[in-house]
Protein backbone atom coordinates (compact mmCIF):
# COMPACT_ATOMS: atom_id res chain seq x y z
CA UNK A 1 0.00 0.00 0.00
CA UNK A 2 1.34 3.92 -0.93
CA UNK A 3 1.45 6.48 2.12
CA UNK A 4 1.96 8.96 -0.39
CA UNK A 5 1.97 9.14 -4.09
CA UNK A 6 3.10 12.08 -6.18
CA UNK A 7 1.16 12.36 -9.53
CA UNK A 8 2.40 14.12 -12.34
CA UNK A 9 3.52 17.36 -9.87
CA UNK A 10 4.76 20.05 -11.53
CA UNK A 11 6.83 23.19 -10.23
CA UNK A 12 8.13 26.07 -12.00
CA UNK A 13 10.25 29.01 -11.03
CA UNK A 14 10.07 31.66 -13.99
CA UNK A 15 11.48 29.32 -16.50
CA UNK A 16 13.02 26.78 -14.56
CA UNK A 17 11.21 23.49 -13.87
CA UNK A 18 12.71 22.36 -10.62
CA UNK A 19 9.91 19.85 -10.32
CA UNK A 20 8.75 18.54 -13.88
CA UNK A 21 5.57 16.46 -14.36
CA UNK A 22 7.20 14.06 -12.06
CA UNK A 23 5.11 10.94 -10.82
CA UNK A 24 6.19 8.47 -7.88
CA UNK A 25 4.78 6.65 -5.01
CA UNK A 26 6.58 5.65 -1.33
CA UNK A 27 5.54 2.44 -0.18
CA UNK A 28 4.31 1.99 3.77
CA UNK A 29 6.46 0.45 6.28
CA UNK A 30 9.88 1.17 3.90
CA UNK A 31 12.60 3.60 3.49
CA UNK A 32 12.63 4.94 -0.12
CA UNK A 33 15.74 7.05 -0.85
CA UNK A 34 15.37 9.96 -2.96
CA UNK A 35 18.73 11.32 -4.88
CA UNK A 36 19.98 13.21 -7.72
CA UNK A 37 22.56 15.67 -8.76
CA UNK A 38 22.61 19.26 -7.08
CA UNK A 39 19.76 21.73 -8.07
CA UNK A 40 17.72 17.96 -8.86
CA UNK A 41 14.74 19.37 -7.50
CA UNK A 42 14.99 17.10 -4.18
CA UNK A 43 14.32 19.51 -1.61
CA UNK A 44 11.41 21.62 -4.00
CA UNK A 45 10.03 18.13 -4.16
CA UNK A 46 10.02 18.40 -0.04
CA UNK A 47 8.92 21.37 -0.09
CA UNK A 48 5.54 20.62 -2.50
CA UNK A 49 4.93 17.78 -0.46
CA UNK A 50 5.36 18.98 3.14
CA UNK A 51 3.08 21.94 2.05
CA UNK A 52 5.86 24.87 2.13
CA UNK A 53 5.24 25.43 -1.59
CA UNK A 54 2.31 24.77 -3.90
CA UNK A 55 2.54 23.36 -6.84
CA UNK A 56 1.64 24.42 -10.05
CA UNK A 57 0.28 21.12 -11.86
CA UNK A 58 -0.43 17.61 -10.19
CA UNK A 59 -1.84 15.68 -6.94
CA UNK A 60 0.19 14.74 -3.94
CA UNK A 61 -1.83 12.08 -2.38
CA UNK A 62 -1.09 11.20 1.39
CA UNK A 63 -2.67 7.80 2.43
CA UNK A 64 -5.91 7.88 0.84
CA UNK A 65 -6.62 11.89 1.56
CA UNK A 66 -5.56 14.68 -1.74
CA UNK A 67 -3.61 16.81 0.09
CA UNK A 68 -2.66 18.80 -2.69
CA UNK A 69 -4.41 22.22 -1.80
CA UNK A 70 -3.70 21.35 2.32
CA UNK A 71 -2.06 24.09 4.24
CA UNK A 72 1.58 22.69 6.00
CA UNK A 73 0.23 21.98 9.56
CA UNK A 74 -2.77 19.83 8.40
CA UNK A 75 -0.57 17.99 6.37
CA UNK A 76 1.66 17.60 9.50
CA UNK A 77 -1.41 16.72 11.41
CA UNK A 78 -2.32 13.74 8.69
CA UNK A 79 0.93 12.14 10.64
CA UNK A 80 3.76 14.08 7.98
CA UNK A 81 7.17 15.14 9.64
CA UNK A 82 10.35 16.20 8.10
CA UNK A 83 13.46 17.67 9.18
CA UNK A 84 15.08 20.21 7.13
CA UNK A 85 18.51 20.60 4.84
CA UNK A 86 19.19 23.66 6.82
CA UNK A 87 18.32 22.84 10.65
CA UNK A 88 15.57 24.54 11.67
CA UNK A 89 15.07 23.93 15.59
CA UNK A 90 14.00 26.68 18.11
CA UNK A 91 17.31 28.12 19.47
CA UNK A 92 16.27 30.23 22.23
CA UNK A 93 14.12 27.46 23.56
CA UNK A 94 15.30 24.80 25.73
CA UNK A 95 16.46 21.20 24.34
CA UNK A 96 13.14 19.59 26.02
CA UNK A 97 10.93 22.22 24.94
CA UNK A 98 12.00 21.54 21.56
CA UNK A 99 10.61 18.64 21.94
CA UNK A 100 7.45 18.78 24.00
CA UNK A 101 6.13 21.38 21.81
CA UNK A 102 6.09 19.06 19.14
CA UNK A 103 4.02 16.36 20.83
CA UNK A 104 0.45 15.24 19.57
CA UNK A 105 -1.52 16.11 22.58
CA UNK A 106 0.67 19.39 23.78
CA UNK A 107 -2.26 21.27 25.71
CA UNK A 108 -1.84 24.03 23.85
CA UNK A 109 -4.90 25.95 23.59
CA UNK A 110 -5.51 29.02 25.23
CA UNK A 111 -8.07 28.47 28.03
CA UNK A 112 -5.99 25.25 29.36
CA UNK A 113 -3.18 28.12 30.50
CA UNK A 114 -6.39 28.73 33.18
CA UNK A 115 -6.72 24.90 34.15
CA UNK A 116 -3.77 23.01 36.22
CA UNK A 117 -2.40 20.73 33.96
CA UNK A 118 0.98 19.88 36.23
CA UNK A 119 0.11 15.91 35.88
CA UNK A 120 -0.20 16.56 31.99
CA UNK A 121 2.38 18.73 31.39
CA UNK A 122 4.87 16.00 33.28
CA UNK A 123 3.78 13.44 31.44
CA UNK A 124 4.71 15.23 28.00
CA UNK A 125 8.26 16.03 29.90
CA UNK A 126 8.81 12.42 30.88
CA UNK A 127 7.90 11.11 27.14
CA UNK A 128 10.25 13.80 26.23
CA UNK A 129 13.27 12.97 28.59
CA UNK A 130 12.92 9.05 27.11
CA UNK A 131 13.01 9.78 23.47
CA UNK A 132 16.42 12.48 23.88
CA UNK A 133 17.72 9.38 26.17
CA UNK A 134 17.28 7.40 22.50
CA UNK A 135 19.42 10.35 20.99
CA UNK A 136 21.41 10.17 23.32
CA UNK A 137 21.40 14.20 24.26
CA UNK A 138 19.34 13.43 27.64
CA UNK A 139 22.17 15.29 29.26
CA UNK A 140 21.54 18.78 27.27
CA UNK A 141 17.73 18.41 27.85
CA UNK A 142 17.93 21.84 30.31
CA UNK A 143 20.53 23.60 27.42
CA UNK A 144 19.60 26.25 25.04
CA UNK A 145 18.77 24.14 21.77
CA UNK A 146 21.12 26.83 20.13
CA UNK A 147 23.88 25.77 22.14
CA UNK A 148 23.80 22.54 20.81
CA UNK A 149 26.69 21.11 18.53
CA UNK A 150 25.75 21.20 14.64
CA UNK A 151 25.12 17.18 14.81
CA UNK A 152 23.55 17.41 18.12
CA UNK A 153 20.68 19.68 16.84
CA UNK A 154 20.39 17.56 13.91
CA UNK A 155 19.27 14.72 16.15
CA UNK A 156 16.96 17.11 18.12
CA UNK A 157 15.38 18.15 14.71
CA UNK A 158 15.21 14.01 14.24
CA UNK A 159 13.83 13.85 17.60
CA UNK A 160 11.52 16.54 17.15
CA UNK A 161 9.84 14.64 13.94
CA UNK A 162 9.76 11.47 15.95
CA UNK A 163 7.85 13.14 18.94
CA UNK A 164 5.02 14.43 16.68
CA UNK A 165 3.87 10.61 16.31
CA UNK A 166 4.04 10.65 12.37
CA UNK A 167 3.74 7.52 10.50
CA UNK A 168 5.60 9.22 7.80
CA UNK A 169 9.12 10.86 7.70
CA UNK A 170 10.73 13.53 4.96
CA UNK A 171 14.38 13.54 6.16
CA UNK A 172 16.65 16.13 4.12
CA UNK A 173 20.23 15.32 4.44
CA UNK A 174 20.22 13.92 7.79
CA UNK A 175 23.85 12.88 7.26
CA UNK A 176 25.12 16.10 5.88
CA UNK A 177 27.89 17.20 8.07
CA UNK A 178 27.89 14.30 10.37
CA UNK A 179 30.60 12.70 11.99
CA UNK A 180 30.77 8.55 11.22
CA UNK A 181 29.92 7.66 15.44
CA UNK A 182 27.36 10.21 14.86
CA UNK A 183 25.76 8.90 11.25
CA UNK A 184 25.92 5.59 12.79
CA UNK A 185 23.23 6.22 15.58
CA UNK A 186 21.16 8.15 13.14
CA UNK A 187 21.09 5.23 11.16
CA UNK A 188 20.24 3.14 13.83
CA UNK A 189 17.68 5.43 15.05
CA UNK A 190 16.06 5.50 11.65
CA UNK A 191 16.33 1.18 11.46
CA UNK A 192 14.18 0.99 14.74
CA UNK A 193 11.38 3.90 13.72
CA UNK A 194 11.09 1.56 10.43
CA UNK A 195 10.80 -1.35 12.41
CA UNK A 196 8.13 -0.14 14.41
CA UNK A 197 6.20 0.46 11.42
CA UNK A 198 7.28 3.87 10.60
CA UNK A 199 8.11 4.84 6.57
CA UNK A 200 10.58 6.96 5.58
CA UNK A 201 11.30 8.82 2.31
CA UNK A 202 15.52 10.36 2.69
CA UNK A 203 17.19 12.93 0.54
CA UNK A 204 20.86 12.40 0.76
CA UNK A 205 23.97 12.60 -1.02
CA UNK A 206 25.73 10.08 1.40
CA UNK A 207 25.64 7.06 -1.64
CA UNK A 208 27.19 4.59 1.14
CA UNK A 209 24.73 5.62 3.35
CA UNK A 210 22.04 5.38 1.19
CA UNK A 211 22.87 2.45 -0.59
CA UNK A 212 22.64 0.38 3.15
CA UNK A 213 19.79 2.06 4.34
CA UNK A 214 17.16 2.46 1.83
CA UNK A 215 14.80 -0.37 0.04
CA UNK A 216 13.84 1.56 -2.71
CA UNK A 217 15.61 4.31 -4.22
CA UNK A 218 14.18 6.95 -6.68
CA UNK A 219 16.46 9.29 -8.62
CA UNK A 220 15.61 12.63 -10.07
CA UNK A 221 17.27 14.50 -12.39
CA UNK A 222 16.11 18.23 -13.73
CA UNK A 223 12.90 17.63 -11.93
CA UNK A 224 12.17 14.39 -13.36
CA UNK A 225 12.22 10.64 -11.97
CA UNK A 226 14.85 8.75 -13.79
CA UNK A 227 14.91 5.93 -12.47
CA UNK A 228 12.98 3.53 -9.14
CA UNK A 229 14.72 0.46 -8.13
CA UNK A 230 16.61 -1.55 -5.55
CA UNK A 231 19.57 0.08 -4.33
CA UNK A 232 21.53 -2.63 -6.69
CA UNK A 233 19.36 -1.78 -9.80
CA UNK A 234 20.05 1.91 -9.37
CA UNK A 235 23.95 2.12 -8.95
CA UNK A 236 23.67 -0.32 -12.23
CA UNK A 237 21.61 1.70 -14.19
CA UNK A 238 22.92 3.89 -17.38
CA UNK A 239 20.33 6.37 -16.94
CA UNK A 240 21.94 7.32 -13.21
CA UNK A 241 25.51 6.97 -14.13
CA UNK A 242 24.76 9.41 -17.31
CA UNK A 243 22.92 11.73 -14.84
CA UNK A 244 25.51 11.97 -12.57
CA UNK A 245 28.75 11.83 -14.37
CA UNK A 246 28.00 12.51 -17.68
CA UNK A 247 27.55 10.78 -20.93
CA UNK A 248 30.49 8.14 -22.29
CA UNK A 249 31.66 9.57 -25.19
CA UNK A 250 31.58 6.99 -28.38
CA UNK B 1 13.44 71.76 44.78
CA UNK B 2 13.28 68.76 47.69
CA UNK B 3 9.29 69.66 48.34
CA UNK B 4 8.65 68.94 44.56
CA UNK B 5 10.71 66.19 44.91
CA UNK B 6 8.75 64.91 47.85
CA UNK B 7 5.11 66.48 46.50
CA UNK B 8 2.77 63.27 47.17
CA UNK B 9 0.39 64.52 44.49
CA UNK B 10 3.80 64.53 41.58
CA UNK B 11 4.67 61.28 42.96
CA UNK B 12 1.40 59.42 43.09
CA UNK B 13 0.47 61.04 39.49
CA UNK B 14 3.59 59.71 37.80
CA UNK B 15 3.15 56.10 39.68
CA UNK B 16 0.23 55.80 38.85
CA UNK B 17 1.04 56.87 35.53
CA UNK B 18 3.83 54.41 34.82
CA UNK B 19 1.90 51.57 36.48
CA UNK B 20 -1.16 52.17 33.35
CA UNK B 21 1.78 52.37 30.68
CA UNK B 22 3.05 49.14 31.85
CA UNK B 23 -0.21 46.82 31.32
CA UNK B 24 0.42 48.64 28.01
CA UNK B 25 3.95 47.09 27.86
CA UNK B 26 3.25 44.16 28.76
CA UNK B 27 0.77 43.74 26.03
CA UNK B 28 2.69 44.93 23.38
CA UNK B 29 5.51 42.15 25.08
CA UNK B 30 3.08 39.28 23.61
CA UNK B 31 3.28 40.17 20.31
CA UNK B 32 7.33 42.11 19.70
CA UNK B 33 8.79 39.61 22.62
CA UNK B 34 6.72 36.46 22.00
CA UNK B 35 6.02 36.14 18.48
CA UNK B 36 8.83 38.72 17.53
CA UNK B 37 6.43 40.48 15.42
CA UNK B 38 7.08 44.80 15.39
CA UNK B 39 3.43 45.83 15.88
CA UNK B 40 3.38 49.51 15.67
CA UNK B 41 -0.27 49.23 15.67
CA UNK B 42 -0.32 49.08 19.54
CA UNK B 43 -0.90 52.87 19.95
CA UNK B 44 -4.17 52.22 18.11
CA UNK B 45 -5.48 49.61 20.14
CA UNK B 46 -4.71 51.84 22.92
CA UNK B 47 -6.66 54.94 21.76
CA UNK B 48 -9.69 53.09 20.71
CA UNK B 49 -9.79 51.44 24.54
CA UNK B 50 -9.42 55.28 25.68
CA UNK B 51 -11.97 56.43 23.63
CA UNK B 52 -14.70 54.10 24.06
CA UNK B 53 -14.46 54.02 27.51
CA UNK B 54 -14.48 57.96 27.78
CA UNK B 55 -17.87 58.15 25.74
CA UNK B 56 -19.81 55.37 27.52
CA UNK B 57 -18.32 56.43 30.76
CA UNK B 58 -19.46 60.24 30.06
CA UNK B 59 -22.49 58.94 28.75
CA UNK B 60 -23.62 57.34 32.17
CA UNK B 61 -22.25 54.12 31.61
CA UNK B 62 -20.90 52.24 34.91
CA UNK B 63 -17.34 52.04 35.12
CA UNK B 64 -16.63 48.69 34.93
CA UNK B 65 -18.82 48.05 32.17
CA UNK B 66 -16.94 51.20 30.04
CA UNK B 67 -13.69 49.08 31.32
CA UNK B 68 -14.67 46.00 30.04
CA UNK B 69 -16.41 47.59 26.34
CA UNK B 70 -13.24 49.62 25.50
CA UNK B 71 -11.07 46.29 26.22
CA UNK B 72 -12.95 44.38 23.72
CA UNK B 73 -13.23 47.03 21.09
CA UNK B 74 -9.62 47.26 21.03
CA UNK B 75 -9.58 43.55 21.02
CA UNK B 76 -12.06 43.47 18.24
CA UNK B 77 -9.66 45.80 16.29
CA UNK B 78 -6.52 43.90 17.14
CA UNK B 79 -8.57 40.57 15.69
CA UNK B 80 -9.68 43.00 12.62
CA UNK B 81 -6.46 44.05 11.87
CA UNK B 82 -4.84 40.56 12.59
CA UNK B 83 -7.13 39.19 9.74
CA UNK B 84 -5.48 40.22 6.51
CA UNK B 85 -2.17 41.45 8.37
CA UNK B 86 -0.80 38.24 10.41
CA UNK B 87 -0.65 36.17 7.20
CA UNK B 88 2.65 38.46 5.99
CA UNK B 89 5.87 38.36 7.06
CA UNK B 90 7.28 40.11 9.75
CA UNK B 91 9.21 43.69 8.39
CA UNK B 92 5.55 43.82 6.28
CA UNK B 93 3.55 43.72 9.62
CA UNK B 94 4.99 46.30 11.02
CA UNK B 95 4.43 48.80 7.84
CA UNK B 96 0.73 47.72 8.03
CA UNK B 97 0.55 48.31 11.47
CA UNK B 98 2.02 51.52 11.44
CA UNK B 99 -0.71 52.21 8.92
CA UNK B 100 -3.50 51.07 11.30
CA UNK B 101 -2.07 53.85 14.06
CA UNK B 102 -2.37 56.53 11.17
CA UNK B 103 -6.30 55.32 10.50
CA UNK B 104 -7.29 55.24 13.99
CA UNK B 105 -5.34 58.65 14.37
CA UNK B 106 -7.68 60.12 11.47
CA UNK B 107 -10.41 58.27 12.67
CA UNK B 108 -9.79 60.11 16.27
CA UNK B 109 -9.12 63.63 14.19
CA UNK B 110 -12.20 63.59 11.68
CA UNK B 111 -15.48 61.40 13.22
CA UNK B 112 -15.81 64.44 15.08
CA UNK B 113 -19.13 63.80 16.22
CA UNK B 114 -18.17 60.75 18.77
CA UNK B 115 -14.43 62.08 19.00
CA UNK B 116 -14.56 65.90 19.74
CA UNK B 117 -12.01 65.59 16.39
CA UNK B 118 -8.99 67.80 17.49
CA UNK B 119 -10.23 69.39 20.68
CA UNK B 120 -10.42 65.94 22.67
CA UNK B 121 -12.55 65.35 25.23
CA UNK B 122 -12.05 67.14 28.38
CA UNK B 123 -13.45 66.67 31.89
CA UNK B 124 -13.24 62.28 31.80
CA UNK B 125 -13.89 61.39 35.17
CA UNK B 126 -12.24 59.10 37.73
CA UNK B 127 -14.57 56.46 38.08
CA UNK B 128 -16.92 55.58 41.75
CA UNK B 129 -18.14 52.72 42.73
CA UNK B 130 -19.43 50.17 45.30
CA UNK B 131 -19.48 53.79 47.65
CA UNK B 132 -15.75 54.47 46.71
CA UNK B 133 -14.61 57.77 45.35
CA UNK B 134 -11.65 56.98 43.58
CA UNK B 135 -11.27 60.74 42.94
CA UNK B 136 -8.80 60.55 45.45
CA UNK B 137 -5.43 60.04 43.75
CA UNK B 138 -4.33 57.09 46.07
CA UNK B 139 -7.30 54.95 45.95
CA UNK B 140 -7.36 55.79 42.17
CA UNK B 141 -3.96 54.47 41.95
CA UNK B 142 -4.71 51.32 43.74
CA UNK B 143 -7.21 50.35 41.62
CA UNK B 144 -4.78 50.98 38.64
CA UNK B 145 -2.00 49.04 40.69
CA UNK B 146 -4.81 46.12 40.98
CA UNK B 147 -5.74 46.04 37.43
CA UNK B 148 -2.07 46.23 36.19
CA UNK B 149 -1.78 42.82 38.78
CA UNK B 150 -4.69 40.70 37.60
CA UNK B 151 -3.35 41.73 34.16
CA UNK B 152 -0.15 40.90 34.59
CA UNK B 153 -1.11 37.54 36.16
CA UNK B 154 -3.36 36.49 33.33
CA UNK B 155 -0.84 37.12 30.52
CA UNK B 156 1.80 35.87 32.77
CA UNK B 157 0.24 32.50 32.81
CA UNK B 158 -1.19 32.54 29.13
CA UNK B 159 2.67 33.04 28.24
CA UNK B 160 4.33 30.61 30.79
CA UNK B 161 1.71 27.98 29.01
CA UNK B 162 2.22 25.96 25.99
CA UNK B 163 0.10 28.88 24.26
CA UNK B 164 2.85 30.47 24.95
CA UNK B 165 5.43 28.38 24.28
CA UNK B 166 3.61 27.89 21.00
CA UNK B 167 3.82 32.11 20.59
CA UNK B 168 7.52 31.41 21.05
CA UNK B 169 8.26 28.55 18.27
CA UNK B 170 6.66 31.52 16.38
CA UNK B 171 9.44 34.00 16.65
CA UNK B 172 12.37 31.41 16.35
CA UNK B 173 11.03 29.28 13.55
CA UNK B 174 7.36 29.97 11.94
CA UNK B 175 8.09 27.27 9.13
CA UNK B 176 9.50 24.45 11.19
CA UNK B 177 6.33 25.25 13.85
CA UNK B 178 4.16 24.71 11.01
CA UNK B 179 5.98 21.44 9.95
CA UNK B 180 4.89 20.15 13.89
CA UNK B 181 1.72 20.72 12.64
CA UNK B 182 1.09 23.94 14.76
CA UNK B 183 -1.82 26.37 12.84
CA UNK B 184 0.28 29.33 13.60
CA UNK B 185 -2.08 31.78 11.80
CA UNK B 186 -4.76 30.68 14.66
CA UNK B 187 -1.73 31.13 17.13
CA UNK B 188 -0.75 34.55 16.39
CA UNK B 189 -4.55 35.76 15.85
CA UNK B 190 -5.40 35.27 19.21
CA UNK B 191 -2.33 36.48 20.79
CA UNK B 192 -3.25 39.68 18.68
CA UNK B 193 -6.67 39.95 19.91
CA UNK B 194 -5.25 39.32 23.76
CA UNK B 195 -2.71 41.70 23.51
CA UNK B 196 -5.16 44.39 22.06
CA UNK B 197 -7.76 43.54 24.27
CA UNK B 198 -5.42 44.78 27.05
CA UNK B 199 -3.91 47.83 25.61
CA UNK B 200 -7.76 49.14 25.36
CA UNK B 201 -8.07 48.17 29.00
CA UNK B 202 -5.01 50.33 29.80
CA UNK B 203 -6.57 53.41 27.30
CA UNK B 204 -9.51 53.56 29.33
CA UNK B 205 -7.43 53.93 33.09
CA UNK B 206 -5.28 56.14 31.15
CA UNK B 207 -8.17 58.55 30.11
CA UNK B 208 -9.46 58.65 33.78
CA UNK B 209 -5.90 59.56 35.13
CA UNK B 210 -5.35 62.37 32.79
CA UNK B 211 -8.88 63.36 32.61
CA UNK B 212 -8.31 64.82 29.04
CA UNK B 213 -7.68 62.80 25.45
CA UNK B 214 -7.10 63.79 22.23
CA UNK B 215 -5.85 62.35 19.23
CA UNK B 216 -2.43 63.78 20.25
CA UNK B 217 -2.64 61.16 23.36
CA UNK B 218 -1.84 58.46 21.23
CA UNK B 219 0.62 58.42 18.48
CA UNK B 220 4.26 58.57 17.16
CA UNK B 221 6.28 59.98 20.01
CA UNK B 222 4.15 57.85 22.24
CA UNK B 223 4.65 54.39 20.64
CA UNK B 224 8.34 55.51 20.41
CA UNK B 225 7.95 55.64 24.17
CA UNK B 226 6.07 52.08 24.39
CA UNK B 227 9.03 50.40 22.29
CA UNK B 228 11.51 51.81 23.76
CA UNK B 229 9.94 50.87 27.16
CA UNK B 230 10.33 47.13 26.00
CA UNK B 231 13.54 47.21 24.66
CA UNK B 232 15.24 48.79 27.34
CA UNK B 233 13.13 45.99 29.88
CA UNK B 234 13.82 43.42 27.17
CA UNK B 235 11.42 41.80 25.21
CA UNK B 236 10.55 38.38 25.20
CA UNK B 237 11.03 38.32 29.43
CA UNK B 238 7.72 38.81 30.61
CA UNK B 239 9.19 41.46 33.32
CA UNK B 240 11.10 43.27 30.40
CA UNK B 241 7.92 45.33 29.97
CA UNK B 242 7.19 46.09 33.64
CA UNK B 243 11.22 47.06 34.46
CA UNK B 244 11.62 48.90 31.17
CA UNK B 245 8.95 51.25 31.95
CA UNK B 246 9.28 52.39 35.86
CA UNK B 247 13.17 52.52 34.41
CA UNK B 248 12.46 55.18 31.63
CA UNK B 249 9.80 56.73 33.70
CA UNK B 250 12.17 57.64 36.72
CA UNK B 251 14.82 58.79 33.78
CA UNK B 252 12.41 60.62 31.96
CA UNK B 253 10.87 62.29 35.09
CA UNK B 254 14.24 62.90 37.21
CA UNK B 255 15.66 65.47 34.39
CA UNK B 256 12.96 67.58 35.84
CA UNK B 257 15.38 67.98 38.47
CA UNK B 258 18.10 69.12 36.68
CA UNK B 259 19.86 72.29 37.56
CA UNK B 260 18.39 73.65 33.65
CA UNK B 261 15.45 76.02 32.52
CA UNK B 262 12.25 74.63 32.84
CA UNK B 263 11.93 75.82 29.10
CA UNK B 264 14.54 72.96 27.75
CA UNK B 265 13.14 70.13 29.91
CA UNK B 266 11.52 68.46 27.20
CA UNK B 267 14.52 68.22 24.68
CA UNK B 268 16.86 67.37 27.57
CA UNK B 269 14.53 64.55 28.62
CA UNK B 270 14.29 63.38 24.67
CA UNK B 271 18.22 63.46 25.00
CA UNK B 272 17.97 61.33 27.96
CA UNK B 273 15.72 58.74 26.38
CA UNK B 274 17.72 58.33 23.38
CA UNK B 275 20.98 58.13 25.29
CA UNK B 276 19.53 55.26 27.64
CA UNK B 277 18.42 53.66 24.72
CA UNK B 278 22.06 53.75 23.47
CA UNK B 279 23.87 52.76 25.96
CA UNK B 280 21.53 49.60 26.70
CA UNK B 281 21.64 48.72 22.97
CA UNK B 282 25.57 48.83 23.16
CA UNK B 283 25.68 46.80 26.76
CA UNK B 284 22.83 44.69 27.03
CA UNK B 285 21.24 44.50 23.67
CA UNK B 286 18.64 42.18 24.78
CA UNK B 287 17.53 44.77 27.40
CA UNK B 288 17.82 44.74 31.40
CA UNK B 289 15.71 41.58 31.61
CA UNK B 290 16.82 39.90 28.82
CA UNK B 291 18.03 36.37 28.32
CA UNK B 292 21.91 36.66 28.74
CA UNK B 293 23.38 35.77 25.15
CA UNK B 294 25.25 32.20 25.52
CA UNK B 295 28.94 32.95 25.37
CA UNK B 296 29.91 30.21 26.11
CA UNK B 297 29.19 26.25 25.94
CA UNK B 298 28.47 24.16 28.90
CA UNK B 299 28.70 20.33 28.45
Amino acid sequence: MNILSVQNLHKSFGGIKAVNHCSFSVEKGTITGLIGPNGAGKTTMFDLITGLMTPDEGHIILGDTNITSFPAYKRARLGMARTFQSIRIFPELKVIDNIVVAMKNHPEKMYQSFIPLRKKRKELKDKAMKLLHQMGIAGKAHLRAGDLSYGQQKLLEIARAAATDADFFLLDEPAAGINPTLLKEIKEYILKLNSEGKTFLIVEHNMPFMMEISQKIIVLDYGKEIAVGTPEEIQNSPHVIEAYLGKKKE
Amino acid sequence: MTDVLFNPDYLIFVLTSATIFVILTMALNMIVGFIGYLNLGHVGFWSIGAYCYSVLLMNGTPFWLALIAGGLLAGFSGFLLGLPTLRLKSHYIAIASLGFTYIVYSLAINLTGITRGPLGIPGIPRPSFWGIDFEDKYLFFLLCAAIAVVSGFIMKRVLASPFGKILETIREDEIASQSIGKNTFSFKLKAFTVSAFFAGIAGGLWASLYQFISPYSFFIPELVFLLAALMIGGAGSFWGGVVGTYVLYIIYESVRFMPVPPTSVGALQQMAFALLLIIIMIFRPRGIMGKKAATFHRS
